[in-house]
């Protein structure tokens, strides 16, 4: 299961480049990096999220994964972002983006 | 200790009488070497009119937000100041401190940062300036321990501010304070973890003088007034007549009415025609002894505030004409309706599109009936000119306003 | 990794009353009027019949700790432990003892912080991060509201303005330092400068196109690259392409200017809420002093303070006597770009015969 360093393209701060060459090796190495172990609560999240990029070529915001806690797992939207923040406790975009394999997020860069 | 870099520009910066914030970082370079490289960097910046940073992901424990990273372009230059990020920590509402709390910040800051921290940012944060990535988590730490917590950025409910308000102003017409941490401590999720559209910022302001220029900057506007009358002290109005003349008082307060709603009697005392007062400020700031808002006091409050992107600047408009904010219940309701029209904006916003631009895309109307709140004559400034609009439902819209009315006077 | 474990205590915005001096604790609510006995000064009496003066001082905002400590010392002999900040990062001091505000206002001018800032006045410039912190600057801001300051200073410590005066500056379109009566601000004036090389590995390029205020930007293939392309005609240089995509450039030393607006006022007073409108355009962005930027500031504040009546704001001021008068009194060129040509811009436009001649 250990993934090929050469693989991946990645950022400064790690993010992969080009989000096409994501796959599940991937996630599984980036999240041991953050310190977090995959199971099917992570997948759900993860396969969302690639689903929304694969459709719309962009990342989703945490409003639309949350959304998908909730359609899918029943959750109350509270409950839902609650659920997301404990998975990823540094955060959608330093943590969910990064394993998911989508570009380093830059719309709050400033302002 | 680090050799220190050449800034002549920046040294130009230090002469004349405005205090110097170069003067400040040259004592913290002498000791502090990350401050030494961002002197040289800044200093490149001035030479090349470049600035020379760029963005990242830095957060702590538990948050999403509240850390701007900040990366060096030119660290291969200036290498101590590589990563120079800020720490956003919300400070007490009309940003009162006390020496000790000040001190201790400072120490936090000499120990885990550069000892650089401005006061305060545009959105009302105190700003760490200048923090390691490694450093960040023991920063935000320590200042946590002595009750203060992060701040807002990212698409997330923003740091607010409120006004020193009741605190020291006698224009006051609700309590700033109170209500600045009764809303923003009901958002601390909405904050600390974005998950909005983009920004919202709440800003209170004790009466319509609105000194935090919340109606321009707010997402959120809350802004005091009051129903009644004004209050008229007629022998204070009696003493600034004849200490500044009977035509200093007609070119200064009278005639500047905006309603023309004021006049001055023979005897020199002052009329008010309160029922076409708008609430303005201007003659109780000029005659601040002789005049004061009203008893019975509230707020208005408006929406959809914001600067240039991406539509352009938009002024917040008013959503609610009057409430009052003194029960329990009233800030539970003030709460409610904040946590409303989030939650609207959050279903039906773009990505990075406030809420005010949502609401020019969608239309005020279709706004109101998306959370609930029926429209009043002082929401506008004048009713539609313009023809092309479908009202076949005429009818059952009169009679909800028929209805409305009945209501309110039967509750009187 | 995960070496820090401790959970943030989620407190959110502290109190204030514990930090708040034990005067304004016990006459909260209870203010009933104030008198300014000289500039940089205020003086507050309770309905108990308490007593309170303020004295006010400007600051650098961007505070170093020992500049900071300073204060604190300050604030303890002079004001029992107490301070509070403005908005627009003044100091105030809080005294129980009105005897003692000349030894403070002597104290704080010996330490080099101008006393000031109050009633007519102009109050600090509030200003934006600049080179020192921000990702996507096109200028400094501390420097630019130091060199202000500088020349303003007279105006800062006197208060003989016909009303209150409040600047902003901004170092980038996106205008973080916001409305003011004078508002110097960075216009960009060339479209965006696009590294195609970099385009597809950093940016997500239909966030970048959706940024677009004008719909200028579309996906393309250059040098056989997924890139983004500009139509230059449509682009107005806003920059706001630039946060989201770096590859395209938008500040460059030369073509970035400073641009001057006036008349924005978010007080109530008299007039509704009003936004700021073009002046000037076209000055370099001249660090370490803008002197350019500096001098047409001094020109409105100039015109302004000779010809507005007592309590008119400087918007205020211009609608009484016409655009045309003011473009004659400053010398300032009008030109077909102070017309406006955005959404909703003919009610800018002079739907009457109310002309001055």
């Amino acid at each position: 299961m250990i993934s090929d360093n050469m693989k991946y393209v990645r950022d400064a701060e790690g993010y992969i480049v080009q989000p096409a060459d994501w796959d599940e090796n991937f996630a599984r190495k980036l999240a041991a990096e953050e310190g977090l172990e995959l199971d099917d609560n992570y997948w759900s999240i993860l396969c969302f999220m690639r689903g929304y990029w694969q459709q719309n070529n962009v990342a989703p915001d945490v409003r639309h994964v949350t959304r998908h806690l909730v359609e899918a797992h029943g959750y109350d939207k509270k409950k839902a972002k609650q659920h997301l923040f404990e998975l990823f406790p540094y955060g959608y975009v330093k943590q969910a983006c990064k394993v998911a394999g989508m570009q380093r997020p830059r719309a709050w860069s400033t302002g | 200790m680090k050799t220190q870099h050449k800034t002549p520009n920046l040294d130009q910066l230090e002469s004349g009488p405005w205090p110097s914030f170069v003067t400040g970082f040259k004592r913290l370079a002498e000791k502090n070497d990350m401050m030494a490289d961002l002197l040289g960097q800044l200093e490149h910046s001035y030479e090349n009119k470049k600035g020379y940073w760029k963005g990242g992901t830095i957060s702590v424990m538990g948050y999403g937000g509240g850390v701007i990273p900040r990366f060096s372009e030119v660290a291969d230059k200036f290498p101590a100041s590589a990563e120079f990020h800020t720490l956003r920590i919300m400070p007490p509402p009309g940003l009162h401190y006390d020496t000790d709390i000040l001190r201790k910040f400072c120490d936090i800051w000499d120990e885990h940062g550069s000892g650089l921290l401005a006061l305060h940012g545009q959105s009302g944060d105190m700003m760490f300036q200048g923090c390691s990535s490694e450093n960040v988590q023991g920063a935000f730490d320590a200042i946590n321990e002595l009750g203060f917590d992060m701040g807002g950025a990212g698409p997330s409910v923003r740091t607010s501010m409120s006004c020193v308000g009741a605190a020291r102003c006698e224009h006051s017409c609700f309590n700033e304070a109170v209500a600045h941490r009764t809303v923003m401590n009901s958002f601390t999720d909405d904050l600390h973890r974005p998950a909005l559209p983009y920004k919202f910022k709440f800003k209170f302001s004790g009466c319509p003088n609105d000194c935090m220029n919340s109606v321009q900057r707010a997402d959120m506007a809350v802004i005091g007034t009051w129903r009644d009358d004004i209050q008229i002290k007629q022998d204070e109005v009696k003493a600034f007549v004849q200490t500044r003349g009977r035509q200093y008082t007609v070119d200064n307060v009278t005639s500047r009415c905006p309603t023309q709603c004021m006049t001055l009697n023979a005897d020199d005392s002052i009329s008010i025609d309160n029922r076409n007062c708008v609430r303005c400020m201007h003659c109780i700031n000029v005659m601040t002894k002789a005049l004061s808002p009203g008893k019975d006091r509230g707020v208005t409050i408006l929406l959809g505030g914001k600067r240039t992107l991406k539509i352009g600047d938009l002024f917040g408009t008013v959503i609610v004409p009057f409430k009052k904010l003194e029960t329990e219940e009233d800030y539970t309701g003030l709460v409610e309706l904040a946590e409303t029209i989030i939650d609207f904006w959050a279903e039906n916003g773009l990505e990075h599109e406030r809420c005010g631009e949502m609401i020019e895309r969608i239309g005020f109307a279709t706004f109101l009936e998306g959370v609930g709140i029926e429209a009043e004559p002082a929401m506008l400034a004048q009713p539609r000119s313009n023809s092309f609009i479908r009202m076949d439902t005429w009818d059952e819209e009169a009679d909800k306003w028929k209805q409305r009315h009945a209501e309110k006077a039967g509750v009187k | 990794m995960q070496k820090h474990i401790r959970q943030a205590i989620e407190s959110g915005v502290p109190d204030s009353f514990s930090f708040m001096h034990p005067l304004m604790r016990k006459n909260y609510g209870q203010w009933d009027w104030h008198e300014r006995p000289r500039p940089g000064v205020l003086h507050h009496v309770s309905l108990y019949g308490d007593e309170i003066w303020t004295v006010r001082a400007g600051t650098q905002r961007q505070m170093d700790t020992d500049t900071i400590r300073e204060l604190c010392e300050i604030a303890d002999e002079y004001a029992d432990g107490y301070v509070r900040f403005t908005i627009r990062s003044n100091i105030e001091f809080m005294l129980a003892d009105g005897s003692r505000v000349a030894s403070l206002i002597d104290k704080l001018l010996e330490q080099g912080f101008p006393v000031g800032g109050t009633g007519n006045a102009v109050s600090m410039i509030a200003h934006t991060q600049g080179f020192l912190h921000c990702d996507i600057p096109a200028t400094d801001a501390s420097g630019v509201a130091k060199s202000i300051m500088d020349s303003l200073h007279d105006e800062f410590i006197n208060e003989r303005m016909p009303n209150r005066v409040r600047l902003s500056t901004s170092c980038c379109q996106i205008n973080c330092g916001g409305q003011a009566d004078i508002s110097i601000n960075i216009q960009h004036t060339k479209p965006p400068m696009i590294n195609h090389d970099l385009v597809a590995n950093i940016c997500e390029r239909p966030s970048v196109v959706a940024r677009c205020p004008v719909a200028a930007i579309r996906p393309a293939l250059v040098n056989g690259k997924p890139s983004l392309e500009v139509d230059e005609k449509k682009c107005v240089c806003c920059g706001a392409c630039y946060p989201p995509c770096p590859p395209m450039q938008i500040n460059d030393p030369e073509h970035s200017k400073l641009a001057i607006w006036v008349g924005g006022k978010n007080s109530n007073a008299r007039s509704k809420p009003s936004m700021q409108k073009l002046v000037v355009a076209g000055l370099p962005n001249n660090p370490p002093r803008w002197p350019e930027a500096t001098a047409a500031v001094k020109t409105i504040l100039q015109c302004y303070k000779e010809d507005a009546r007592d309590w008119e704001r400087l918007g205020e001021w211009i609608d009484r006597i016409g655009w045309q008068r003011f473009f004659d009194m400053t010398g300032f060129p009008f030109t077909r770009f102070h017309v406006d040509n955005w959404s909703g811009s003919r009610y800018t436009l002079n739907h009457s015969t109310h002309i001055r001649f």
